[in-house]
C-alpha cells in the first residue's frame, strides 16, 4: 500500500513538475515574442471626463452667449467636413451655457499643418475656437517634419471622435486566395488604396514585412472607385475600417462574395470575432519568429493609426472650459439621434477618446527609440521594405 | 429602360429638388445665371463658376449643384439677349444668332426674335433632359467594362476640346493646355508623396486651388475689359418692341426645326471636343440648306435663323452635362467647372457618381429640368426688366467683380497665399489676352491633369504597358485619336467659316474662336 501510494505522488508530482513546465514554456514563449497587449477594448463615455459642478458652472457662465469658431484641415464639401457639419448641430446643446456654433475658417493647406499652426498660436485662446485636426499632423510633429509650428503637447487636446483601430484586411472570391495559406502563396495580389502612408496602405506593407505576401499595392483611387475596381475586377482587394465595411459592403460577405483574413488590433474585433488579428498571424507564420522589434513596430502603428479625426483647442485653454466641451462631445456621442445620423451620413460610427488618453499616446510615441519611428518610416513610404 | 434602382433614385431625387433649401438655390442660381448671361459682354459661366464654385462647396451636395445647374442651366437662355440688343455674343454659343437675331431687333422685331429664341430653348431644353434620362441606363449597361485604362483614354478624349478653346490658335493652345498641367502638377504628388514644385512652400504642399487661379484668369480681365471698352455708356441698345406672342408662335410654328436643331446640339454637346462653338453654326448651317427659302432670307432677320442656334445652344448645354456626369468627360469648358466642383466635394462624376450617387445624379437631371423651365419663362415674362440690365453700366459692374473676386479668393482657404495667387493670375490672364493666348485651355489642363495622371499612373502600376493591348482601348484608342484629329481640323475650319459668316454683320466683328468671346476685345 505504502509503495502505491509512493508511486502515486511520485506520478502526480511528476504530472504537475510537467505542467508547470509546460505553462513555463509557453509563456515564455509569448513573452520571447513580446508582450502582446491582447486586452479587452476600453470603451470611454463622457463620465470619464471629472469635471466638478463648480467647474461646469464656471463654463457655464462664460458660454453663454458666446459663439465657437471652428478652424479645419479640410475641404469644404469633404467627408470630414459633413463630420463636422453634424457635429456643430449637435455640440452646442451639451455644453454648458449653450454658445452658438459660428462658421467654419478651412484653412486647407500644408497638410493639415496650416491649420494646426493657426489653431496653436492665431485662434483665440478663451475656448471659443475648436479645431479639427489632421492624423497626419501628429506625424508631422513626431517625425519633425518641415513647416511644425507647435508643440504637440500643448494644444488642449479634447477628443477623438472616430477611430479606425479595427482595419479589416481582404480580398475578392475566385482569384485563388480563400485561405491565409492561399494568400501567403499567391504570385501577385492587387490591392488598392488612396494614398501612400495612409493607414490602410500601412496595412498592407505591414503584411509584406511580416509576413510576406506579395501584394502590388496601386495607389490613387478613391474610397468609392475602390469598391467599383474591385467590383469589375481590376483590383483583388483592399484594407477598408471594419465598421464601414459592415455598414456599406455587408452585402458583399452575406453573398460570400469576399474572404476576410486578418484585423488590425492586437484583440479582435467584437463584430467579426472569427477574423485572426494580424498579431495573431505574425506569431504564427513569421519567420524569422516574431520578436520584440516586430512588437514595437506594431505598437508605433497601431498608435499611429488607431485615432482618425481629433478635436483640440489653443494651448492654455482655461482648464473648466477644456473639461466642459469635453464632456459635451463624449455627451454628444452618447446621444442615439447624433450617433444615427452621423453613422447614416458618413458611414462611420462614432466613438469618444477623451483628450488625456490621446495625449498618452502622443507622448508614447514621441518616447520611442529613434531606429524604431526610422524602421515605420520606412514602412509608410513607397521605397521597397528592408528585410526582417 | 430604368431598372428598380434608378427608378427609386430618380423619384426620390424628385423630391429632395422639391425641398425649399434646394429648389431655393436653385432660383438663386437662375437669378446669377440670368444676370451673368445678359450682363454687358456677357461675364461668361467661367467666371460665374469661379465665383461660386468656392460657396457652392460648403453647401449640403443637392443644394450646390441646384446652385451651379441653375446659375448654368439658364446661361443658354440669357444668351440672345446681347446678339438681339447690341448685336454682339452674348455666350459662347451664341455667334450664329447674331446673324438673323440684330437684323430683327434693329427693324423693330426684338421682342418677338426674343420671344422665339426663349421658347425654341426651353422645347429643346427638356427634350434634351428626356435625352439625359434615357442616356442613364444605356450608358450604365457599358460601365463595368470601363477601367481606369479606359477612363484615361477618354479623360485624353475630354483634352481635345483645347483644339475647340483655341480656335485658329490651336498651338498655343496646346502651349496654355501644357501650362495647365504643369500648375496642376504643383505640391505633394497624392500616389507616392513626392514633393514637387514646392521650392519650400508650405503653402504649396496642397497643390494651388483652382478657383483661385480661375477667379484671377477671368475676374480681373473681365473687369478691366469693362473699364476700357466703357460699356454701357458708349454702346446703345436696340428698343425692344415688336410681339413676343409672335415670336411664341414662331417658335411652334417651326417645330420640326426645334427638334432637328436640338438633336444637333446634343450630339455636338454629347462629343467631347467638339465644344459650344460649333454647335449653333453647325444648326444654323443646316436649317439655311434645309428650310424653304432660307438662302435668301436668312441673314436678312429671319426668324428661323433665330430659332435654329437658339435650340441647339441650349440642347448642347444639357447635351455636354452627359458625359460630364456619366463617363467623367468634360463636355465642355463650363462643364469643366462643373466636374472641379463635384470633385471638390467629393464626387467623382463617371462610373463613381453612376453607382453610389445615383440618386444625385437624378438631381441633377431634374435641376437642368426646373432650371430650363423657370429660365426660359421668366425670360419670356421679365423680358424687359432683364433686358435693362444689359444696359448697366461698367461703373457698377467692374467694382462688382474685383469685389468679389477678392472676397472668393481669400475665402477659400483664408489665406494670404491666396490672394497672391490671385492677383497673379489674373496679371497672367491679362498678359495671355494681350497675346493672344486663349486662357480656357489652361483651366482645361488644371483640372483634367489630376485624372489624367491619376489614371494613367493606375493603369500602368495595374497592368504594366499591357494595358494598351485591351481589346477597349484597341477599338477607344482610333477612335479617340480620329476625333482629336477631326475636332481640331473641324475647329480651324468652323473658325474660317465663323468668320467669314460673322464679317456680314458689322457688329460681330470678334473672331468666336476665343471662349472669352468678345470680352476679349477690348483688350487686344
Amino acid at each position: 500500500m505504502k509503495m502505491l501510494r509512493r508511486i502515486r505522488y511520485i506520478k502526480f508530482g511528476k504530472v504537475f513538475t510537467l505542467a508547470v513546465l509546460l505553462v513555463g514554456i509557453g509563456l515564455a514563449s509569448d513573452l520571447c515574442a513580446g508582450d502582446a497587449p491582447e486586452v479587452a477594448e476600453r470603451v470611454y463615455t463622457a463620465a470619464d471626463i471629472k469635471i466638478t459642478d463648480a467647474q461646469r458652472r464656471a463654463a457655464e457662465g462664460f458660454y453663454r452667449g458666446k459663439t465657437i469658431e471652428w478652424v479645419s484641415y479640410t475641404n469644404p464639401g469633404s467627408g470630414t467636413e459633413m463630420m463636422l457639419r453634424i457635429m456643430a448641430k449637435y455640440l452646442p446643446k451639451y455644453i454648458p451655457g449653450n454658445p452658438r456654433m459660428g462658421s467654419v475658417q478651412f484653412m486647407r493647406g500644408g497638410g493639415g499643418l496650416l491649420s494646426a499652426n493657426f489653431l496653436y498660436s492665431r485662434a483665440p485662446k478663451d475656448g471659443t475656437a475648436i479645431g479639427q485636426i489632421s492624423a497626419g499632423t501628429h506625424r508631422a510633429y513626431i517625425f519633425k517634419r518641415k513647416g511644425v509650428e507647435f508643440d504637440l503637447n500643448k494644444f488642449t487636446w479634447i477628443a477623438n471622435y472616430l477611430p479606425q483601430n479595427h482595419r479589416l484586411i481582404y480580398t475578392r472570391k475566385g482569384i485563388g486566395v480563400d485561405t491565409l495559406e492561399q494568400l501567403m502563396k499567391a504570385p501577385r495580389v492587387n490591392m488598392g488604396v488612396t494614398e501612400v502612408g495612409h493607414n490602410f496602405y500601412n496595412e498592407m506593407r505591414l503584411g509584406i514585412y511580416l509576413l510576406g505576401f506579395k501584394f502590388n499595392i496601386i495607389s490613387g483611387y478613391s474610397d468609392k472607385e475602390i469598391d467599383l475596381a474591385i467590383e469589375r475586377g481590376e483590383l483583388d482587394g483592399e484594407v477598408d475600417a471594419a465598421d464601414s465595411f459592415l455598414v456599406e459592403k455587408r452585402h458583399w460577405l452575406e453573398q460570400g462574395k469576399v474572404v476576410l483574413h486578418w484585423m488590425s488590433e492586437p484583440g479582435r474585433f467584437r463584430k467579426l470575432p472569427n477574423v485572426p488579428t494580424i498579431l495573431e498571424l505574425a506569431k504564427k507564420y513569421t519567420n524569422p519568429p516574431f520578436g520584440p522589434k516586430d512588437l514595437a513596430l506594431m505598437q508605433t502603428n497601431w498608435d499611429l493609426g488607431r485615432y482618425a479625426r481629433y478635436l483640440a483647442m489653443p494651448p492654455e485653454v482655461p482648464v473648466e472650459r477644456a473639461l466642459a466641451v469635453q464632456e459635451a462631445v463624449g455627451k454628444m456621442i452618447e446621444d442615439k439621434e447624433f450617433f444615427q445620423e452621423f453613422s447614416k451620413l458618413t458611414g462611420f460610427d462614432a466613438e469618444f477618446t477623451p483628450g488625456h488618453i490621446l495625449l498618452e499616446t502622443f507622448r508614447r510615441l514621441s518616447d520611442q527609440p529613434k531606429e524604431n519611428l526610422e524602421l515605420w518610416l520606412k514602412l509608410t513610404g513607397p521605397e521597397p521594405l528592408p528585410k526582417r | 429602360m430604368l431598372d428598380a434602382a434608378m427608378l427609386d433614385a430618380a423619384v426620390s431625387a424628385w423630391f429632395v429638388v422639391l425641398q425649399p433649401a434646394v429648389f431655393g438655390a436653385l432660383f438663386i442660381g437662375i437669378i446669377i445665371g440670368t444676370f451673368i448671361a445678359i450682363a454687358p459682354q456677357g461675364l461668361g459661366t467661367p467666371l460665374a463658376y469661379s465665383l461660386l464654385i468656392p460657396v457652392a462647396v460648403t453647401l449640403p451636395p443637392p443644394v450646390a449643384i441646384a446652385l451651379l445647374l441653375g446659375m448654368d442651366g439658364v446661361t443658354s437662355f440669357g444668351d440672345s439677349f446681347l446678339p438681339v440688343l447690341f448685336g454682339i455674343p452674348g455666350g459662347a454659343g451664341s455667334q450664329a444668332i447674331i446673324l438673323d437675331g440684330a437684323p430683327m431687333g434693329r427693324r423693330g422685331e426684338a421682342r418677338r426674335a426674343l420671344g422665339a429664341g426663349f421658347t425654341a430653348s426651353i422645347l429643346s431644353a427638356l427634350l434634351s433632359v428626356f435625352v439625359w434620362i434615357l442616356a442613364v441606363p444605356l450608358i450604365g449597361s457599358i460601365l463595368p467594362l470601363i477601367g481606369s485604362p479606359e477612363l484615361f483614354l477618354l479623360v485624353l478624349w475630354g483634352m481635345s476640346m483645347v483644339s475647340v478653346m483655341s480656335g485658329s490658335r490651336p498651338i498655343k493652345g496646346l502651349i496654355v493646355a501644357a501650362f495647365g498641367l504643369l500648375i496642376a502638377v504643383v505640391g505633394m504628388e497624392p500616389f507616392t508623396g513626392v514633393e514637387r514644385f514646392m521650392f519650400g512652400q508650405l503653402y504649396l504642399l496642397d497643390g494651388i486651388d483652382i478657383p483661385v487661379i480661375t477667379l484671377g484668369l477671368f475676374g480681373i480681365p473681365a473687369a478691366l475689359n469693362l473699364v476700357v471698352r466703357r460699356i454701357g455708356k458708349e454702346q446703345p441698345a436696340v428698343k425692344l418692341v415688336g410681339s413676343l406672342w409672335e415670336g411664341i408662335k414662331d417658335a411652334f410654328r417651326h417645330l420640326r426645326l426645334v427638334i432637328q436643331s436640338s438633336l444637333i446640339g446634343l450630339l455636338v454637346g454629347f462629343t467631347p471636343g467638339l465644344g459650344a462653338f460649333i454647335g449653333d453654326w453647325l444648326a444654323y448651317g443646316f436649317a439655311a440648306q434645309t428650310c424653304k427659302g432660307a438662302r435668301e432670307t436668312f441673314g436678312t432677320g429671319d426668324v428661323r435663323g433665330v430659332i435654329a442656334p437658339d435650340a441647339a445652344n441650349s440642347a448642347l448645354d444639357c447635351g455636354a452635362l452627359i458625359p460630364t456626369t456619366l463617363l467623367g468627360v468634360p463636355g465642355s469648358l463650363t462643364k469643366a467647372f462643373f466636374m472641379l466642383a463635384l470633385i471638390m466635394m467629393g464626387i467623382t462624376p463617371g462610373p463613381d457618381l453612376f453607382t453610389k450617387h445615383l440618386e444625385l445624379l437624378f438631381v441633377m437631371i431634374w435641376v437642368m429640368f426646373w432650371a430650363s423651365l423657370f429660365g426660359g419663362l421668366s425670360c419670356l415674362i421679365f423680358i424687359k426688366p432683364f433686358a435693362k440690365i444689359a444696359e448697366l453700366p461698367y461703373t457698377i459692374l467692374t467694382p462688382m467683380i474685383v469685389g468679389f473676386g477678392f472676397v472668393g479668393a481669400f475665402g477659400t482657404n483664408r489665406h494670404e497665399g491666396d490672394l497672391f495667387v490671385f492677383l497673379l493670375s489674373g496679371l497672367l490672364g491679362l498678359v495671355m489676352m494681350r497675346y493672344g493666348y486663349p486662357r480656357a485651355p489652361l483651366v482645361l489642363g488644371l483640372i483634367l491633369a489630376t485624372l489624367l495622371e491619376k489614371y494613367l499612373y493606375i493603369s500602368t502600376q495595374r497592368y504594366g504597358f499591357a494595358w494598351l493591348g485591351r481589346p477597349q482601348i484597341m477599338i477607344l484608342l482610333p477612335l479617340v485619336s480620329g476625333l482629336f484629329i477631326y475636332t481640331l481640323w473641324k475647329g480651324k475650319q468652323s473658325m474660317k467659316h465663323a468668320q467669314e459668316m460673322a464679317l456680314r454683320e458689322e457688329h460681330a466683328a470678334d473672331p468666336p474662336g476665343s471662349q472669352q468671346g468678345s470680352s476679349e476685345r477690348g483688350l487686344k
